[in-house]
């Protein structure tokens, strides 16, 4: 990763029987395929409702068109364009790490986000696996705190035992401190 | 009242099957108007229907059960389904109490059972007498975990209550008049009012205008149209019009907006009894609430411009109970509808001892975010003014609002920041209504840093600190504009305090 570490100051000094991954992670590279394939399929829904209306609500009422088919073939260049090369741009973007006392997710092509959650304030974590990240390889890691909007913090594509350990080592530190 | 048994098993207050039929019946009355003007209903069976309602209610009010016990509240209920709830007090947020005007007359309230997480109320009592709710939220908000509270042999509960320290603070008439006064709601109403006059013809401008305005230049229709015919003949009768329509809006306005804030917060009492908050209020709606100070997530402190001038502010408090589908003015709860500034040490510290009000150092945002607030003035000026250039080239003497503009920016800047005091954050943001907030680093969730395009490029941007409980992104603590380096250091700084916290809930 040519990328510079995430946290600009020192970690903390909590000691914590956790295996640690220091660098920052990207997603698996399969990711990009699962989300081209859905983008493909909201492009061709995109292009038959805009094609549907040009047909049925333009056309008929307005007649303003020249080129006849025209906006429904730009709609759908656009779209199919968008659903091939956003991904890449998403992907390169997406980072993701774990420290000893919290995670950090960095991601957003336009609006970039970066968010920290503290492993403490982690209520329950869930893996997700649709037909088509498992057919990929692919799993979802959800991370629940109870902040209002605690279930946003996903890390969408994990390889599928890489999201099991990551569940299992966030489980385990509410173990370590329930005992303290 | 069924008295209480040895299981302690409680019922309802009588009078519950008669709210709850009316409750039914008011849907069903309109149910019956709609019907019989079309198919034409015989009274018997309207009657029997009722009947039928009301017999529903009854057998619903005898199914329905709770008790208080060690573990929490306990509800049973359910005609057909039958239904069995614990809720543990352990997790309860607040206990509301509210009555209207009927409910008032026989006595009686709904008491409603907030826990964290979920939608709406955990368990909504409808109907109680005034005295068993208060019972309630004393056995659910009250003595729990205060042991300075706990009863030693021999001595009452109210005994053991009467040892707490305890304060109690009241909003006078004035006051809440001032506070009508002085909200932005009053501008809301204003345009609310036109809008009706514009589309419905009710609000008595044309019999204003007849007393200020020569009668041959009258539009039969609204006000607005009258002034707009009598600009092109009588400029001075148009002023003359105009000023007494404003006027008037303005009164009118300003009144209901008065009006709006006594009826509401009529008779406003907050009470303090160790580590409980009490707030009751409200004219027709009788409000009590009651919660506990420790599962308070964040205060904030709301100042519209006219408070902000007279040195006044809002004070609420935001618990995890309060879930998204409340309201929006019942997601936070009112600690002040109105406090002078030197009161508002006060009243945090009732719900946040330990903050030590003078020790908050505020930080402003970064420099270039008075860039940013320009830009985003600007670029909307500039747009209308192209578009409107294409009209008119008179149009580019708009251009001159890019002054007042930029003074707006520079105003808009210095009222945003952020402060740490000991174990708080506090943030602040907002021209027209300042809204601050003060959390307590225990409480943050998450923490998120985020960039729009336009902060990107000036190396600024967003940190939002998560609570539970705010369920807007916009009406939540956030502090905006940070420069690009301190705001990640800041971030990861708390993220560290938090840590130290450990697992509180």
């Amino acid at each position: 990763m040519s990328r510079p570490p995430l946290e600009p100051t020192a970690d903390s000094d909590r000691s914590c029987a956790v295996t640690e991954t220091d660098s920052t992670n990207a997603l698996h590279p399969n990711v990009v395929i699962a989300w081209r394939v859905s983008g493909l399929l909201s492009a061709a829904v995109w292009t038959v409702v805009v094609g549907l209306t040009e047909l049925f609500v333009i056309v008929p009422n307005w007649r303003v068109i020249v080129f006849p088919g025209a906006p429904t073939a730009a709609a759908a260049v656009l779209a199919f364009a968008l659903a091939l090369t956003w991904p890449t741009l998403r992907y390169r973007f997406w980072r993701w790490q774990v420290r000893t006392d919290r995670v950090l997710i960095e991601k957003g092509v336009i609006w970039r986000s970066r968010s920290l959650i503290p492993r403490v304030r982690i209520q329950h974590v869930d893996t997700r696996t649709s037909p088509l990240q498992r057919w990929l390889g692919l799993a979802s890691l959800v991370i629940f705190t109870a902040g209002t909007r605690g279930a946003d913090v996903e890390i969408p594509g994990l390889a599928a035992d890489d999201a099991v350990r990551l569940r299992d080592e966030l489980a385990r530190l509410e173990e370590i401190d329930e005992r303290t | 009242m069924s008295g209480p048994d040895p299981t302690g098993w409680r019922r309802l207050h009588p009078v519950t099957p008669l709210f709850r039929s009316l409750q039914l019946l008011y849907g069903y009355a309109i149910g019956v108007l709609a019907a019989s003007l079309s198919v034409g209903l015989s009274l018997a069976f309207i009657i029997g229907f009722g009947v039928l309602i009301a017999g529903w209610a009854v057998l619903s009010y005898l199914r329905f059960s709770y008790r208080v016990d060690e573990e929490g509240l306990v509800v049973k209920h359910g005609v057909l389904m039958r239904q069995r709830r614990v809720i543990p007090k352990s997790r309860i947020q607040n206990v509301d109490l509210r009555s209207g005007l009927l409910q008032q007359l026989f006595g009686v309230a709904t008491a409603r059972i907030e826990t964290a997480g979920g939608g709406g109320s955990e368990a909504s009592l409808h109907v109680v007498g005034h005295e068993e709710g208060v019972r309630l939220r004393n056995a659910l908000v009250g003595r729990f975990s205060d042991f300075a509270a706990a009863p030693v042999a021999g001595e009452s509960e109210a005994e053991a209550r009467s040892r707490l320290d305890t304060s109690e603070r009241q909003v006078g008439l004035l006051d809440l008049v001032i506070a009508g006064a002085t909200s932005n709601r009053a501008g809301v109403l204003v345009g609310a009012l036109l809008g009706l006059d514009y589309v419905f013809g009710v609000v008595p401008t044309d019999w204003l205008l007849r007393r200020v305005m020569p009668p041959e230049l009258l539009a039969p229709e609204t006000a607005a149209n009258a002034l707009v015919e009598a600009a092109g003949r009588d400029l001075s009768a148009f002023l003359v019009g105009l000023a007494a329509l404003t006027i008037f809006f303005g009164v009118a306005g300003w009144g209901l907006s008065i009006l709006m804030s006594v009826v509401r917060y009529f008779g406003f009492t907050l009470r303090r009894i160790g580590g409980e908050l009490q707030v009751s209020y409200g004219l027709f709606t009788r409000r009590e609430k009651g919660l506990r100070r420790s599962r308070v997530q964040n205060v904030q402190i709301e100042e519209p411009i006219l408070r902000r001038w007279l040195g006044l502010a809002t004070v609420k408090v935001q618990t995890a109970g309060y879930g998204p589908e409340l309201k929006a003015d019942e997601r936070m709860e009112v600690l002040a509808p109105i406090a002078k500034r030197r009161e508002m040490a006060a009243y945090v510290q009732e719900v946040f001892p330990d903050l030590d009000p003078s020790s908050i150092d505020w930080r402003p945002s970064h420099p270039r975010a008075r860039r940013r607030m320009f830009l985003r003035r600007a670029a909307v000026i500039v747009l209308v003014v192209a578009v409107l250039s294409i009209i008119s080239l008179h149009a580019l003497l708009l251009l001159l609002a890019l002054a007042p503009a930029w003074l707006l920016a520079h105003a808009h800047y210095r009222h945003l920041g952020h402060a740490r005091s000991g174990s708080f954050v506090l943030t602040r943001e907002g021209l027209w209504t300042r809204r601050s907030y003060i959390v307590p680093v225990r409480k943050i969730q998450a923490l998120h840093f985020r960039q729009t395009p336009f902060q990107r490029r000036l190396r600024i941007g967003t940190l939002t600190v998560e609570t539970a409980g705010n369920p807007l992104d916009w009406h939540a603590p956030r502090t905006i504009d940070l420069g690009l380096d301190y705001g990640r250091e800041l971030q990861a700084k708390l993220g560290t305090e938090v840590t130290a916290t450990g697992l509180v809930f």
